[in-house]
């Protein structure tokens, strides 16, 4: 007996990047990123990961209500900048480059799905875990108001900042990923580049641009460690402007991915 | 309707596919054989819109591979040779995942997924972690996941491969079944007999080009002059092979263990006055047939083993 089954009517495609960023299917995929971060092959090390870095939380918490009237943004933010620094490679890594692992990937790229559609969709469904640990620390930025030498600016430059490079961070790790055939040669990766443009870029900048004021400012620019540690800039707007640069820094590699995007056998996809 | 036209992929001085060019109605099964390198993946890549042609073309019901690929993605279920599932998530949540992302309607989804798993007979386990379902299972899992948007065109390469032979029948059985529903559904095999078993059309492919393409009855008389007919008579009577040899359109007798081989070069017409002929001189005829068309000598016959 010919079997039937009752027609189904795709919803139509759209291609534009308003639909890429607000009615993305590939979105569906925050549910399972989140599962497979408690789930997946670094499930336990991650859950372990999470207790510490819940006591390191409470930590903060106590020194900075005890000591609000000494406490520095820089040291909110700092730590913040920290548990980005290891929760973002450690849940995005895989997104392309653990696909490819487990040769899923091809698959995706055969539904109509454009490559922008797809990257966005990669790109924002990571940033879950970010999302909260970053609601968790928002609250205790206000909390140093109470020193006397810090100002709302401050407060507002250095969480900027951090929320700057976390941008910039998501977008790395998806390049790094769409360029890597395994899941954990890419979290390597990612944490090697992340050294590199933490440590090493800025000391060459110093060396190269030499010595003094002009140096500092100049390695601080781009690294959020030095800003925070340099209490925010001496720049007026500090911040806001290193703000810009990330945001810029993350556009280029999240549209270089998109224009590059690799088949399981690492050839281009091609397509918008 | 799928028109293949003149498909070509080079890769440097590497010609990996050379101006292929078939069609297929709703309902074919058509059987890609060629050996490992032949350029049979790279086809079905092509086709899968994984990779860019380097000249030539396609179209499945008017959409263009090259101009119009998301159309063509809507249209097509795509199941690589090696292939990955997710481990992480339930049999139907792989399903939804994937006709989410195929933008089958919210309220339609979960009815999609059922019909899906009832197809596949995958019902029971609609519950299951994907990692704890045996290989066959996964594999019918993975068709699954490719009928969700209810394709045209399905690209099956190499589905049958280590899969045991229950698994094998089942898998068959179920592509029969798509045929049914008017699907075109796209075969790579290395395991001629089968693909001889259930393929209404095949291509055979050597050094990226189609060597034959067509029914499998054609492809065979095409390459034999004559048909085959096999003669079995009850006692080794000599009379038998006096009466082939006098007819006009045996061009030669071969003496086998199992009976008389014949080179026929006659329509059916001419097998039946030649069988009737048999009966009247009264030989004792207990087997007239056409021997089956085989899909392996033919393959052996056209191709030299070449790889690029």
């Amino acid at each position: 007996m010919k079997r039937e089954f009752p027609k189904v009517d795709l919803e139509p495609m759209d291609g534009s990047l308003r639909g890429a960023l607000f009615a993305n299917p590939l979105f569906s995929e925050f549910r399972r990123s989140m599962r497979k971060f408690w789930t997946g092959g670094t499930g336990a090390i991650n859950a372990g990961v999470t207790v510490i870095a819940a006591i390191v939380y409470l930590t903060v918490l106590g020194i900075t209500v005890s000591f609000r009237e000494s406490v520095e943004p820089s040291f909110i933010w700092g730590t913040l900048l920290v548990f980005l620094m290891i929760a973002i490679p450690a849940v995005s890594h895989g997104a392309i480059a653990g696909e490819r692992e487990k040769r899923t990937w091809d698959s995706l790229l055969t539904a109509p799905l454009t490559n922008r559609e797809i990257v966005l969709g990669k790109y924002f469904s990571g940033l879950g875990i970010a999302g909260v640990i970053i609601a968790f620390f928002i609250p205790l930025g206000p909390i140093t108001l109470f020193n006397k030498s810090v100002t709302p600016d401050k407060v507002l430059g250095g969480f900027v900042v951090v929320l700057g490079y976390a941008i910039f961070l998501q977008a790395l790790t998806i390049f790094i990923s769409s360029r890597c055939s395994r899941g954990h040669a890419a979290q390597v990766a990612t944490l090697a580049a992340q050294f590199a443009i933490l440590l090493l870029f800025p000391v060459m900048s110093s060396v190269f641009f030499q010595n003094g004021q002009a140096g500092w400012q100049r390695a601080n620019f781009y690294n959020p460690w030095l800003f925070l540690a340099d209490q925010l800039g001496p720049v007026k707007g500090a911040g806001f402007i290193q703000f810009g640069a990330y945001i810029a820094l993350a556009l280029i590699l999240v549209w270089w991915t998109t224009a590059k995007l690799l088949t399981q056998d690492g050839v281009s996809r091609g397509g918008p | 309707m799928l028109k293949v036209d003149g498909l070509r992929k080079v890769y440097g001085p590497l010609v990996a596919v050379e101006g292929i060019r078939f069609e297929l109605q709703p309902g074919d099964i058509f059987g890609f054989i060629g050996s490992n390198g032949a350029g049979k993946t790279t086809t079905i890549r092509m086709l899968a819109t994984l990779l860019e042609p380097s000249g030539g073309t396609a179209s499945l019901d008017g959409f263009d591979l090259l101009t119009q690929p998301n159309e063509i993605r809507r249209r097509i279920g795509y199941m690589p040779d090696f292939f990955g599932l997710y481990d992480d998530v339930k049999v139907w949540e792989y399903l939804d995942f994937f006709a989410t992302i195929y933008r089958v309607p919210a309220r339609q989804r979960k009815e999609v997924i059922d019909n899906v798993l009832e197809l596949t007979d995958l019902t029971v386990k609609r519950d299951a972690f994907v990692q704890s379902l045996s290989r066959g299972m996964q594999q019918r899992l993975c068709l699954a996941k490719c009928l969700v948007h209810d394709p045209t065109l399905l690209l099956l390469d190499e589905p049958a491969s280590g899969l045991d032979p229950r698994a094998r029948a089942e898998l068959k059985e179920l592509i029969l079944e798509l045929s049914r529903m008017g699907k075109i559904v796209i075969v790579s095999s290395h395991i001629l007999p089968e693909l001889s078993d259930f393929c209404n059309t095949v291509g055979i492919i050597e050094k990226g080009k189609l060597l034959a393409f067509g029914p499998v009855s054609q492809i065979v008389s095409g390459i034999r002059q004559a048909r085959r007919i096999l003669v079995k008579t009850l006692d080794h009577n000599p009379l038998a092979s006096q009466v082939i040899q006098r007819d006009a359109n045996v061009r030669s007798l071969e003496e086998t263990p199992g009976g008389l081989a014949i080179d026929f070069v006659g329509d059916l017409h001419g097998q039946a006055n030649l069988l009737d002929e048999l009966i009247r001189q009264g030989v004792k005829v207990i087997e007239f047939h056409e021997e089956a068309a085989n899909l392996q000598d033919v393959f052996l016959t056209l191709t030299t083993g070449a790889v690029q």
